[in-house]
């Protein structure tokens, strides 16, 4: 008996039935000999290279790799045994499994993946939802609009309970009314119109889902005249006649289904999705913007007012600088660029000889103070 | 149709079907050659078998020889030994890397666990063995992502495309046809990719067949099984054992599946009949509601709500006797087997998991009335704390991040192991001694790209 052997089990990859061997330490590998030691067959030598470690408790499994295959070759062999002889050649051990996928097919794969994940979030993604969004029944759509309308006031408000300026049945609403009223008249709406001023120092305006539009108070402040808040007013129904909220919220649930499937579950992937989504932002597209100002240069011209009117608008509340790029914070949903604005100013193209301001005096001024109604103060 | 509130149990087998397909595995040679299991449990003094064959001398057999515990009785038959060993640290490591890789890493994750789970379960000392790879689950995943996707969103286009007729029709059929069959093809593919990476005694085993045909199985009983409203269930999920054992292979010993399905009927009929009752006691009472009669609408939900309790149970007592009756069922060349595994552990690992899972939940949503204030309810405690700015923002991110930790920890310590345990423990090897016979066949090794279409999706089936 030799103090440097150690008894194990072999398996040959051949047979589902273990073989009693002896082994040895070899200087480049494990020697493997026949349990009996008047056995003739000869002993073998697995290179440490070619024997992979599978486990070490409870005891210590090796499999062999030969040629990167794995031909089911295997030792199981007592853990202190194995460690008193061969504790010293730990590092010497081969890695890796057989077979394993190489990294640069893992790289080309990886970059198919992306390409193709790239492709559905910006062609994909925005051609389903234009699609999709009109075959949405105008009711749920409304129902929706319903639901998130408190959120997002909330939102606006910075957590102070909203405030929609005006009475129902005062003179504000009713002189809002008709300016709406004047603009749908060359329209076709999907459904029904909700339009409300929202009492709020942003200077904003969105079209939530289900046609409710919300100027915010400081347009119709700032405004100089009635056809500048008409001209956004248009623009937010170029909104709703587009669907774009409804198409927002399509491509924003088709993107959390996609990142969490890459995300997988485990990590609550739609928690993320819509965290990701969040950071992104959810403004309008550029081509959304511009259908809608189309829309808003129609509607102003069907109604007889002046379309430029918008313009005039953006400039007054915040003045280009001088590249004529400038973002305008406060329409951080609805980027105003100089570029849209010289779109605007060539489509609306001349200005019909006689413009008829879309209210008149009187509604004009009662839209003015319409947030100062239920105030009592002065307009 | 399925009694509902079990999909867990559901999952949970489906989860570890190869390790199940390693259940129907063959065991046992060693015993033949000298009596192992005899001398064994007379040479355990000094920790460790060396006695276990009697030709090798005392002196150089110090060294204790690995070999499979000593098995009480049962001298035709070994049972599997699911084997304990440390989980927590491979969980930990595994949920903190996926969360950290934005759940990327879950597919190294995955292996790992199957790499214990195999590991852990052993037939007459020897362990099952997991030989795939993260990687391999990762470049199926990835595939799936550049390929299936894409065209899974040019054929939604093109069903919203196709006009007012033509356009409902094509994405119904996408959607409840075309998805459906394809999760079916991938599900008999994955099976193939876990038996093709199972292995025991170095081993292989393989999976022939095809996904088609499977598929179209699948079809026919379900045709069957949906014309008679489900009753015909167990006859469909037989027709789907069937074709995957009959089609494995461990070397060169093939599956046959020779379950009888009918003593299966009494615990379905019971499981189908409560799920009728739950539905008829909600409508009943919905009606009665309706025609003002409150007290008798009250009984009848009462009658529902009793129905829709039992039912989980009823589901899991099916479950568990199709366990026994397809695990006895199966053959492996030489190979036979038994289960006996008893159902009450197994409500009670349902139990304990459900318990634990809501003392979490409770427990998450009394941190946030504590933080929020009671009055405001969870929801507002939530919002509250959200909109007080970043430092909110973080705690509210972090205790849902705990809540899906202890959640995911739960769920394997609590269901996925104590359910292996059970189950592997349960089974029987009959004719162990055939294990002999079994002989590795020329085969090519199936390492296409096919193969790696387990892609992790973690698909609700």
């Amino acid at each position: 008996m030799s103090p440097m052997e150690i008894a194990a089990r072999h398996f040959d990859g051949k047979i589902a039935t273990p073989r009693l061997v002896r082994l040895r330490r070899a200087p480049d590998g494990i020697e493997i000999l026949p349990a009996a030691p008047d056995d003739p067959a000869p002993p073998r030598v697995w290179p440490f290279a070619e024997a992979r470690i599978d486990r070490t408790a409870p005891d210590v499994q090796l499999h062999r790799v030969e040629a990167g295959e794995d031909h089911g070759e295997r030792l199981v062999v007592p853990a202190a045994a194995f460690r008193a002889l061969f504790g010293t050649d730990m590092t010497r051990f081969g890695r890796g499994r057989a077979g394993e996928i190489s990294l640069r097919r893992l790289a080309l794969w990886s970059g198919a993946a992306i390409a193709s994940f790239l492709f559905l979030f910006f062609v994909g993604l925005p051609v389903f939802a234009r699609h999709a969004a009109p075959l949405v029944p105008w009711r749920w759509e409304a129902a929706i609009g319903l639901q998130v309308e408190r959120q997002v006031l909330d939102f606006f408000t910075d957590g102070k309970a909203p405030r929609l300026c005006g009475r129902p049945g005062g003179p504000g609403r009713a002189a809002l009314e008709r300016m709406a009223g004047r603009l749908m008249a060359g329209a076709e709406l999907p459904g029904p119109l909700h339009v409300a001023v929202l009492d709020t120092a942003m200077t904003n305006a969105f079209a939530l889902p289900g046609g409710r539009i919300f100027l915010f108070r400081p347009i119709i402040e700032k405004a100089g005249h009635p056809d500048e808040v008409a001209g956004v007013l248009a623009h937010e129904i170029g909104h709703v006649i587009h669907r774009d909220a409804m198409r927002g919220l399509i491509s924003d649930a088709t993107l959390s289904v996609l990142v969490g499937l890459v995300i997988g579950d485990i990590t609550g992937g739609s928690t993320l999705a819509i965290l990701s989504k969040a950071l992104a932002g959810s403004a309008y597209s550029r081509e959304n913007e511009s259908e809608a100002d189309r829309v808003s240069i129609a509607l102003m011209r069907a109604a007889g007012a002046d379309p430029r009117a918008i313009n005039r608008f953006f400039r007054r509340i915040a003045p280009l600088d001088g590249d004529g790029r400038s973002l305008l914070d406060a329409f951080r949903s609805h980027p105003v660029t100089g570029e849209r604005i010289s779109a605007v100013e060539a489509l609306a193209g001349a200005v019909p000889a006689a413009t008829r301001p879309i209210l008149d005096a009187a509604d004009w001024a009662a839209l003015k103070a319409i947030c100062a109604e239920d105030r009592g103060g002065s307009g | 149709m399925l009694c509902g509130g079990a999909w867990l149990f559901l999952t949970m087998l489906v989860r570890l079907p190869v390790f199940l397909g390693a259940l129907f595995l063959g065991r046992r040679a060693c015993d033949k050659r000298a009596g192992v299991g005899e001398t064994r449990a007379t040479g355990t003094g000094l920790g460790g078998a060396m006695v276990h064959v009697p030709t090798i001398t005392r002196a150089w057999a110090v060294a204790p020889v690995p070999s499979a515990p000593a098995s009480s009785g049962e001298p035709a038959g070994r049972r599997l030994e699911p084997v304990d060993a440390p989980l927590a640290g491979l969980v930990l490591r595994g949920l903190v890397l996926t969360f950290a890789t934005l759940g990327l890493y879950r597919f190294w994750y995955r292996t790992a666990l199957r790499r214990y789970y195999w590991g852990q379960t052993r037939l007459l000392g020897d362990a099952f063995e997991y030989t795939g790879t993260g990687r391999e689950l990762f470049i199926g995943f990835l595939i799936a992502l550049a390929i299936i996707v894409p065209i899974n969103l040019a054929v939604t286009l093109l069903g919203l495309f196709g006009g007012a007729l033509f356009g409902p029709f094509l994405s119904s059929f996408v959607a409840l046809v075309l998805v459906p069959a394809l999760v079916q093809i991938a599900l008999y593919r994955a099976r193939r990719y876990r038996l093709s990476r199972t292995r025991f005694r170095g081993i292989r085993f393989r999976q022939g067949g095809t996904g088609t045909a499977y598929l179209a199985r699948t079809v026919k009983w379900l045709l069957i099984a949906g014309a008679t409203f489900g009753i015909l269930l167990p006859y469909l999920r037989a027709a789907q054992e069937r074709y995957k054992i009959d089609n494995t292979w461990f070397g060169s010993a093939q599956g046959a599946f020779e379950a009888r399905i009918r003593p299966l009927m009494g615990p379905w009929i019971a499981c189908w009949l409560t799920a009728l009752c739950t539905l008829a006691g909600f409508a009943a009472a919905i009606l009665m509601l309706l025609g003002g009669n409150v007290a008798l609408a009250a009984g009848a939900a009462l009658f529902g709500g009793l129905a829709l309790i039992t039912l989980p149970f009823l589901w899991m007592n099916y479950r568990v006797r199709e366990f026994r009756a397809f695990t006895g069922g199966t053959r492996l060349g030489p190979l036979a087997f038994r289960a006996d595994l008893a159902l009450w552990p197994v409500i009670g690992i349902f139990l304990r998991y459900a318990l634990a899972l809501g003392l979490v939940v409770l427990a998450a949503a009394a941190a946030l009335l504590a933080g929020g204030g009671a009055d405001a309810g969870v929801e507002g405690a939530a919002e509250a704390l959200a909109r007080s700015g970043p430092g909110g923002w973080i705690v509210l991110a972090g205790g849902a991040l705990a809540a899906l930790l202890a959640a995911a920890f739960l769920g394997e310590f609590l269901l996925r192991r104590p359910l292996w345990r059970r189950m592997a423990a349960s089974v029987t090897v009959l004719n162990a001694a055939a294990l002999d016979a079994i002989v590795q066949t020329a085969q090519q090794d199936s390492r296409g790209i096919g193969e790696a279409f387990d892609t992790g999706f973690d698909l609700p089936v």
